[in-house]
Parts: structure tokens; C-alpha cells; sequence
């Protein structure tokens, strides 16, 4: 697991709207991320990731050795600046943990991009504590492939339903 | 997902690796998909059925008519169903997916100019692929005083489709079926016709006036695969020089089923333009997951639901509509709307008196052209899982008729565990209204996607015997909704099949014609 610690990833472009907490218990940011760090596994020289908005996008990131940047989902420009970063990032990897709402748009945004799914799991997170390395963990098995997503969604979870997406 | 991709039914791999080298010579490689993992998103689904049986064989994206004439060529000579998606959404009625599988999905978010907006007539001339806000925007830009009707997730789909799916919208004009005007349509063997106004050489009225001369064939290509529509001329709703929103809130079903009658009476009257009624579980659904008020056994408890509704102050049910005209219309309007609901025994607010959570409410009820462009709606999704399906009986505008269908559903959503979220949209002459309702359920729990099946199937049955059947389907009962409707119309629908689109290759099953 050494390989997999927490680097210093370079930030994307961050894309203001007017952001709306209007869920209960979750930010919305929706979060793009971009890397120069190759994943050796993956074999990808850049990665996108959208983050669940649970506060655990950093782990998540981390785990998938990546960096993250925000876009806000309740701007009326949402799904067009999610086209443009899929687009912008077309053959490499995206890799997503997502509520269920923003799997089904980032969905239509892969349709509209003519992005395949290469990967898709319902996942239940933990409660509290152990949120952090659970999303880390996840973020490495998303991005390398690697069996270990099964593996993350094992024990009785009683937190958010998420959805972890690979495409590209 | 698939792993493999699925051919169309009777033709053979190298048949159809043929058709693909056609298909790319006529639009380019970008623009053909066969790839399993990149038809995932055309095959994923928010209803409640497999995958597997609305899988495609491939998506081909179309950048003008003259594409579309060279592939429907492609497609008739290997026969090879087109499944044709505008801008591809369709959610809730079963997204971007056949009916059947094998079928080829043709593409046309590609084609997605304005062709024209008429300044003085409100008048739309649009290609498939446009969307709400590609309207929107160029209302805005051009500082043109109309409104355009659109749905909930308007930002990501368009009006063509959506029309021609007899899709209801959050303005006066409400149905755009309704109000549309002339439209252009690539028959199955690739010819092209203009109908309506749009058939005399030079005429000037296309988008004017919407029945031409002779049989109105407009209908003919709504709900069905009888031709391609390239172009809709829609209608805009002139933007009112003053509107107020009311909402009438009701504490118990009795007195809201009520409302009904009045919204009926105030319609007809031409008060109003029209209202809605709905059950406060659906503002609730949008902003809280189930999991996190309810972890019971069965469907959410009606005395949770009271439970809730009185903590955070909103009533189990309210109706709503919006007031258009002059400030002096819209004021004189609202004292009588205000004097019907009072009557019946509801609490009347004007939007701006609206506080708290019923503000949920009245965001999603109010029928406002400047609504509906983000994509929170979409948090409803979050319910539950990434599962939903609506079902819409089409009632009589009488409170009798409200009542028992709400019971109805209500049976059947309960012994399967579902919670109602839906209520009640008055129809555009108030003798109808759209018992519409969304099945939340988690798509990624098998169990639950099953028993969602067995409760959508069943919910379509049961209103279908009570005599209230659906207007419009999900991919999976369009068969049996077909059928409800009966033999005589779907013998007629075969016969004009075979005589439009005699290879079948325009989307075969879809409304249930085959």
C-alpha cells in the first residue's frame, strides 16, 4: 500500500455557479479532478473524478492519486461544463462517486460525450469514522481495476448510497 | 452491464458488420457505435426491467435529413430497426433505450439548430436535437418576450421529443401537443414530407396554423414509429405582463379531492388556466432520502407522512396554479380562485405568503417559463435509488374519479412497499386531469427492481380495469398498454404500419406497434 499514499496532485480549473446547499445532510459540489501522475495500473496519463459530495472527494481522490475542482450541479450550466470536462478528457479514465442523481446525469453526459461505462457499482458507505478510508480504497480499486471494489462493499454499511463509476 | 453485444433480431454478424461499414461511410466513424461498454449509456434504464431486454445493437448519430434518407437506405436493405431518440432522455419512461432489443439507436442531438423564431407570431421552427435551454437562451438573447413550456429536467432535453411523447410542461400552454404547428417527417423508404401549411410551395403559414388541408396526419407521428420528425414548429407563450402563483393547501384527502371539481369548474370557466394537486411526499422526497426518516417495514406510514407534514408545516396536500394577464386580470382571478378554495375548506396562499418547506411544494408546482433550469429536480432521484418510473391514468375531471384512483394506487403501491408520490394535473380543456405518479425504487437492488416491476405492471392493470388507463408508457408495458387500448386500434395502427414502413425497420414495438 505504499505506493498508494496521499500525493500532491495539481488542481484543475474550478468553475464557479451559484451553489445551493439544498439537500439535506450533503454539499452538492459536484468535483473534477485532473492529475499529471500516471496510474501505473491503469495505465492512464490523466483521470477525472467527481466526487459524492460527502466530504470523503479528497480520499477518494487520493486513493485514485488525483487532485479535485468543483462544479456546481444546481447551475443551470451544469451538464454543459460536465460535457466540456468529459470531452476535454476523452480516452482517459473518469472516474466517479456519485449520489444516485448525479450518476444518472453524469450518465446522459457519457451518452452525449460517446464515453463507454467500463465500471459500475452501488455502494453503500460506512457511517462516520471510517468514511475516509473506505473512499480511499475505493478510489484505488476504481482506478486500477482492481477486485478490491467488491471487497469495499462487504460489510453492512448503513451510510449513503453512492454509485462508483469508471468510463471512459 | 452486457458483456456482448446484441444483434438485431434475423440478421447475421457479418450482415450487420456490413451494415456498420455502411452506416460509418455515411456519417463517419465517430459517430457509429457497436462497442458494448459505449452503448452502456444508450442501454441504462430508470424503469424497472433488465437491461438485457431493451439492449441495443449499436447508435448511429445523424447530422442532417439527408443522413438520415442514406441510413433508413442502410437499414432497409439489411433490415435493421432504427430506435430514433432526440435528445435522448425520456426519463421515466424508459430513457434512450428500445423497446426490443437488437434495435439500432438512431441519434439526432446532432441536429440541433433553430431554424427560426418568428418575433411576432411566437412562433418555433426547431431540428430534433434542440434543447429547453438552447431556447431559452436564445429568448433571453435576443430579449424576445415569450416563455417556452418545458418539464422538470429542461437544461438536458428538448421539445421535440418531448412533444411527440404528449409530454405536459409548467406554463399555460402546458401540453405542447397542444400547440404545436407543422412538422417534417422522413418516411421509412426516405422520402420527405411537410405537413400541414408546410405542403403548398412558398406558403407563409406553416408554423400559423396547424390543420392544412384534408386529414390532419400530425397525429399519425405522435407515440409512435410510423416516420422520423425532423422539424416541429412550436408555439411560445407570450410572456405575461403580470402572473401570481397560488397555492391552497388541504390537511386531509377528503377536502383536497375537492379541488378537483373546482379546479374543473374555474377552468372551464376561464378563470384559470389550469392547477395541479399533489401529495406533500413529493416535496419531501426531494430533499430527504428515505433511509434517513424511515427504516420500517412496508411504505412510509400515512401517519408519518401527517406526522411530518405537521412538523415542518405544509399540508398533506395542495393544489397550485399560476394567474397570467394583466396585474388587473390576475388580481380580479385570484380574489375568485381564492373564493372556490376558501369554500372547500382549503388554507389559500399567494406565492409570496408561501414560507418554510412549502416552498417545496410551490417550486414544483408553479408554472412559470423561467422555471426548470437547473437539474435539482433530479434529487428526487436520491430517494430511493436511481430507479423511477411515472404512471399517469388519465381520469375524468370529477373529485369522485380522483379519489378512487388514488386508492387504487395506493393498494398497489402498498402491498409492494412503494410510497405515492404523484397527484393530479389538470388536463388543457379542465375535463381531464393526469393521475401522475413516480415509483421511486433503487435500481441496484435486485430485489427491489423486481418487486418495482411486479408493482408498475400491476398498478397499469389494476387502473386500466377501473377504467382509467394510462396516456403514455414506459418501454416495458407498451405492449400491454397497447393492448388495453384494443384490438381494433392496434389492428389499424398494423395496417398503417405496413403501409408506411412495410420492413418494419422504424422502431418496432414502440406504443406497441409492431
Amino acid at each position: 500500500m505504499d505506493r498508494l499514499q496521499p500525493c500532491t496532485c495539481r488542481t484543475g480549473q474550478v468553475m464557479k455557479g451559484d451553489r445551493r446547499d439544498f439537500m439535506k445532510g450533503a454539499a452538492l459540489a459536484v468535483t473534477l479532478a485532473t492529475s499529471p501522475i500516471p496510474l501505473a495500473q491503469a495505465a492512464v496519463r490523466r483521470v477525472l473524478v467527481i466526487g459524492s459530495g460527502l466530504g470523503i472527494d479528497s480520499a477518494f481522490a487520493q486513493g485514485a492519486a488525483v487532485g479535485i475542482t468543483s462544479v456546481d450541479p444546481a447551475s443551470p450550466d451544469f451538464h454543459a461544463a460536465l460535457v466540456e470536462q468529459l470531452r476535454a478528457g476523452r480516452g482517459q479514465l473518469v472516474l466517479a462517486l456519485v449520489e444516485p442523481r448525479l450518476a444518472l446525469l453524469l450518465e446522459e453526459a457519457a451518452m452525449d460525450c460517446r464515453l463507454g461505462i467500463k465500471q459500475r457499482h452501488a455502494v453503500q458507505a460506512p457511517l462516520h469514522e471510517d468514511q475516509n478510508a473506505w473512499a480511499f480504497l475505493l478510489g484505488h480499486a476504481l482506478a486500477s481495476g482492481s477486485p478490491l471494489i467488491s471487497a469495499t462493499n462487504s460489510e453492512n454499511r448503513h451510510g449513503a448510497r453512492l454509485v462508483a463509476l469508471a468510463l471512459r | 452491464m452486457p458483456t456482448q453485444a446484441t444483434l438485431p433480431h434475423g440478421v447475421s454478424k457479418s450482415a450487420f458488420e456490413a451494415a456498420l461499414r455502411e452506416y460509418r461511410a455515411i456519417v463517419g466513424d465517430d459517430n457509429v457505435i457497436a462497442d458494448v461498454e459505449q452503448l452502456a449509456p444508450y442501454a441504462r434504464l430508470m424503469v424497472p426491467d433488465e437491461t438485457a431486454h431493451h439492449q441495443p445493437c449499436g447508435a448511429i448519430s445523424a447530422g442532417s435529413v439527408e443522413d438520415i434518407q442514406k441510413i433508413l437506405a442502410v437499414s432497409n436493405k439489411y433490415r435493421i430497426p432504427l430506435w430514433t431518440i432526440s435528445a435522448g432522455r425520456n426519463f421515466g419512461y424508459g430513457e434512450a433505450a428500445p423497446a426490443t432489443p437488437g434495435q439500432m439507436v438512431l441519434d439526432l442531438k446532432r441536429m440541433n439548430r433553430i431554424i427560426e423564431i418568428d418575433p411576432e407570431l411566437g412562433t418555433a421552427l426547431v431540428e430534433p436535437g434542440v434543447t429547453f435551454k438552447q431556447i431559452d437562451d436564445y429568448l433571453k438573447e435576443h430579449n424576445l418576450p415569450y416563455w417556452i413550456n418545458k418539464p422538470a429536467p429542461a437544461p438536458i432535453v428538448g421539445p421535440v421529443g418531448w412533444t411527440l411523447e404528449r409530454g405536459m410542461g409548467y406554463t399555460r400552454y402546458q401540453e405542447q401537443a397542444q400547440n404545436f404547428s407543422g412538422m417534417e417527417v422522413v418516411l421509412a423508404d426516405g422520402s420527405v414530407v411537410r405537413t400541414a401549411m408546410g405542403g403548398p410551395k412558398g406558403s407563409k403559414s406553416w408554423q400559423c396554423y396547424r390543420w392544412g388541408y384534408g386529414p390532419w396526419v400530425d397525429g399519425l407521428f405522435l407515440q409512435s414509429n410510423f416516420g422520423i420528425v425532423t422539424k416541429l414548429g412550436l408555439w411560445l407563450m407570450k410572456k405575461p405582463a403580470a402572473h401570481t402563483t397560488w397555492v391552497a393547501g388541504f390537511d386531509n384527502e377528503k377536502d383536497a379531492f375537492k379541488a378537483i371539481d373546482v379546479i374543473r369548474d374555474l377552468r372551464m370557466d376561464g378563470v384559470i388556466d389550469t392547477a395541479m394537486l399533489f401529495h406533500m411526499g413529493y416535496g419531501i422526497a426531494l430533499t430527504q432520502r428515505r433511509a434517513d426518516f424511515y427504516k420500517g417495514p412496508g411504505a412510509v406510514p400515512d401517519a408519518l407522512w401527517e406526522g411530518v407534514a405537521k412538523q415542518v408545516n405544509i399540508p398533506l396536500w395542495s393544489a397550485c396554479g399560476t394567474l397570467y394577464g394583466s396585474r388587473e386580470q390576475v388580481d380580479l382571478n385570484l380574489g375568485v380562485v381564492k373564493a372556490a378554495m376558501e369554500k372547500i375548506g382549503a388554507r389559500f396562499q399567494r406565492e409570496e405568503e408561501v414560507t418554510g418547506a412549502g416552498v417545496l411544494m410551490l417550486n414544483n408546482m408553479r408554472m412559470l417559463g423561467t422555471d426548470k433550469l437547473s437539474l435539482e429536480d433530479f434529487a428526487i432521484f436520491n430517494y430511493r435509488g436511481a430507479g423511477g418510473a411515472w404512471f399517469a391514468p388519465v381520469i375524468p375531471a370529477r373529485s369522485a374519479d380522483a379519489e378512487a384512483v388514488y386508492r387504487l394506487m395506493r393498494s398497489v403501491l402498498d402491498k409492494h412497499g412503494f410510497d405515492f408520490f404523484g397527484g393530479y394535473i389538470g388536463g388543457y380543456s379542465g375535463r381531464h386531469f393526469d393521475a401522475a405518479s413516480l415509483l421511486l425504487f433503487d435500481r441496484d437492488n435486485p430485489e427491489e427492481l423486481a418487486q418495482a416491476k411486479a408493482c408498475y405492471n400491476e398498478i397499469v392493470d389494476v387502473a386500466a380495469a377501473a377504467g382509467y388507463a394510462v396516456y403514455r408508457a414506459g418501454t416495458p408495458v407498451m405492449d400491454k398498454v397497447a393492448a388495453q387500448y384494443g384490438e381494433p386500434q392496434r389492428a389499424l395502427n398494423r395496417r398503417l404500419k405496413q403501409a408506411l414502413d412495410p420492413n418494419h425497420i422504424l422502431a418496432p414495438g414502440k406504443s406497441g406497434i409492431h
